[in-house]
């Protein structure tokens, strides 16, 4: 499976951040973390460091969670954009379908699958 | 020379005013609707767009109007342990457009809960008065479904047929049948096939994106284009101030700002409230004057209060066999074991259970009880969930309560400088010993079905169902409009949405409005003579 980076990952979280403001102030906070941890325990840069280190400094930054939900928000819209990639669906195997015309019949459903139920008896209450 | 007023002004463009205005115009009245949003054209639907799963959280097309901050779109603020999550469309069609088109059937006991079970409120129709109605309303839209169901009163014949279970709905099925449950494929107002001009679903699934083939029966496309064929006004951009009083206390029209921010009035004989719960009990608390200084119709104090909203849990299990890795429609079937009341359970009334597939692979990295971890066991731990999936929704019957309102908000306004509604909501102890048996129902079922395992997030969720804020019923001091849905207060004033309800029963509540609509439709042409 391609990195999210190598898909257009980048390209929308930037897009994202340039048009949600509280989005845009955590991701900059959360990256100044990053930096901080990288700088502290690899004495590099976060952009500077193996892949590696920079899983360790996002695991740190992670089970701190300071600043709070960057993580989480970050991992988030890097599914939002991954998995909303009609490459990344053809790997998957999801198959979209649009448009205004029909794309298929539908499988009919059989009435012998509900023989046992129709069965049980009523199972309302009558009232007056 | 001033204009003939309307014979009725109808607020809102959505299940109950599209109803309601197509019977009456179809009859001859004269009907203007005012509805504060646009038509939604069906090419700009999020489900037509690769990003449609990121409309869940943001976005123009979000199902939140705190989120989606339309012009259209007034805020909601909220209060309480529990705050209910917001979701409504403003537009025509109103939340129609973003709905999933369930479309279940009150019983006949949801219409005598105090009666039998000595809770809530017994309703002043019963399930034989609205029976034709919903057949009606059935036919008008077009369903997909089955005749037969044990659980539930025998009914006029689908219009078409149940939509396919898929490889993920057979799956539970098998639990189902394992434990020897009730279960039923679901009527959905969702086209099987092509039926009223209107083509057949292909089971793309995303109907909450909007349905660009017309399959899924929002209104705008089942009687919009019916009403307006028979005459009826429909106003889009008209935001609703205030409805305005006459000095002999009946309702003489409607104040409301047009899309230019003008202030306008329409006159009408008989006006109907169609906002939902949560906008209807807004306006009238908004509508405050000399006669009525607590706001239109609320005498009593009870506008605005018993808000029920179908809270919810969402269990779901992972599977070792492949299912379907394309999205497919929401809800095939549904199961009522545990709808009617055994107080040997711990509560009083029930719950139903029902089938969701995931809406599409962000959804289920995101997860509902977590997340796809990042890092190196990702792309295995998505393998293992994503086409692997499928869950159960606890519907469960909320009681009316004093303590669940809507108010107005006394800081917070909207663009026109309206009052936004505040709305406090928390679940009862009876609301939560059911959902509780309702998780542990669906787990069952979902390990019957050889889940290899069950997420529980065990969370509190609801269905954003407003019912119970304008309730009907026999007595003036404790409901705010009679069973034909007029308001005891004010003879041509009506209210007919989810606000209308006396409880809530564990079910969508979409075809019982569009019901009541129809019937109070009738009513109000029966008595035209008297407006």
């Amino acid at each position: 499976m391609p990195a999210a980076s190598a898909v257009g990952g980048v390209a929308y979280l930037e897009g994202l951040a340039a048009r949600d403001a509280p989005f845009r102030a955590l991701l900059v906070d959360g990256l100044r973390a990053l930096d901080a941890r990288s700088r502290e325990v690899w004495r590099r840069g976060f952009a500077d460091s193996t892949t590696a280190q920079q899983a360790e400094c996002m695991g740190h930054v992670e089970k701190s969670d300071a600043p709070a939900g960057f993580v989480a928000a970050l991992r988030d819209a890097v599914y939002e954009a991954y998995y909303a990639n009609p490459e990344v669906w053809k790997l998957i195997g999801y198959r979209f379908r649009s448009g205004p015309r029909r794309t298929a019949t539908l499988d009919p459903f059989d009435p012998q699958r509900v023989a046992r139920v129709r069965g049980m008896g009523r199972l309302y209450r009558e009232t007056t | 020379m001033r204009a003939e007023p309307a014979d009725v002004v109808v607020i809102g463009a959505g299940a109950a005013g599209a109803a309601l205005t197509w019977r009456l115009a179809s009859q001859g009245a004269r009907v203007v609707c005012l509805e504060q949003g646009d038509w939604h054209r069906p090419g700009a639907f999020a489900s037509e767009r690769t990003d449609f799963e990121a409309q869940l959280r943001r976005g123009n097309e979000t199902f939140s109007p705190n989120d989606r901050k339309r012009p259209e779109d007034y805020p909601i603020t909220t209060a309480g342990d529990g705050p209910a999550f917001m979701v409504m469309w403003n537009g025509v069609g109103g939340s129609t457009v973003h709905w999933e088109g369930h479309f279940p059937r009150l019983h006949p006991s949801d219409f005598r809960a105090h009666q039998l079970d000595g809770v809530g409120a017994d309703w002043p129709v019963s399930y034989g008065d609205l029976e034709r109605y919903y057949d009606l309303n059935d036919a008008n839209i077009g369903v997909s479904g089955l005749m037969g169901d044990p659980a539930n009163p025998p009914r006029s014949s689908r219009q078409t047929p149940p939509l396919p279970l898929g490889r993920s709905g057979e799956a539970l099925v098998r639990g189902f049948e394992k434990l020897g449950w009730h279960w039923w494929p679901s009527d959905n107002a969702i086209l099987s096939r092509d039926y009223a001009g209107r083509t057949g679903c292909d089971n793309r699934g995303r109907c909450n994106f909007g349905c660009p083939l017309q399959a899924k029966a929002s209104t705008d496309v089942t009687y919009w284009p019916r009403a307006l064929a028979s005459g009826a006004v429909l106003r889009t951009w008209a935001r609703v101030k205030e409805i305005s009083v006459a000095g002999d206390g009946r309702v003489d029209g409607v104040v409301y700002f047009d899309r230019k921010g003008t202030l306008q009035k329409e006159r009408a004989k008989v006006v109907v409230v169609c906002c939902n719960g949560i906008g209807t009990p807004r306006l009238l608390l908004a509508s405050r004057s000399r006669l009525f200084p607590d706001g239109l119709a609320n005498g009593a104090g009870a506008v605005g209060k018993n808000l029920m909203n179908h809270p919810s849990r969402y269990i779901e299990g992972l599977f070792a066999e492949p299912f379907e890795t394309e999205t497919f429609t929401g809800n095939p079937f549904f199961s009522q074991q545990f709808y009617e009341t055994d107080k040997g359970r711990g509560f009083v009334r029930g719950y139903s259970l029902m089938v969701y597939r995931p809406f599409g692979p962000v959804s289920v990295a995101w997860g509902d009880s977590a997340p796809v971890p990042w890092g190196t066991s990702h792309h295995r731990e998505m393998r293992r969930r994503f086409g692997h999936s499928v869950g159960i929704a606890v519907m469960a019957e909320d009681l009316p309560e004093d303590v669940n309102r809507v108010e107005l908000d006394p800081a917070v306004k909207d663009g026109s400088g309206i009052p936004a509604p505040r709305v406090t909501y928390r679940a009862s102890e009876n609301t939560r010993k059911m959902l509780a048996h309702g998780a542990a129902a669906a787990r069952q079922v979902l390990e019957a079905a050889g889940a290899i395992e069950v997420m529980d997030s065990g969370r509190v969720a609801n269905f954003a169902h407003y019912m119970g804020t304008a309730r009907m019923g026999n007595d003036p001091r404790t409901s705010v409009v009679n069973a034909w849905n007029q308001a005891h207060e004010v003879p041509n004033l009506f209210v007919v949405d989810g606000s209308s309800f006396a409880t809530s029963a564990a079910v969508n509540p979409t075809s019982t409005i569009g019901a009541l609509a129809l019937r109070a439709a009738d009513g109000i042409w029966e008595r035209r003579r008297e407006f």
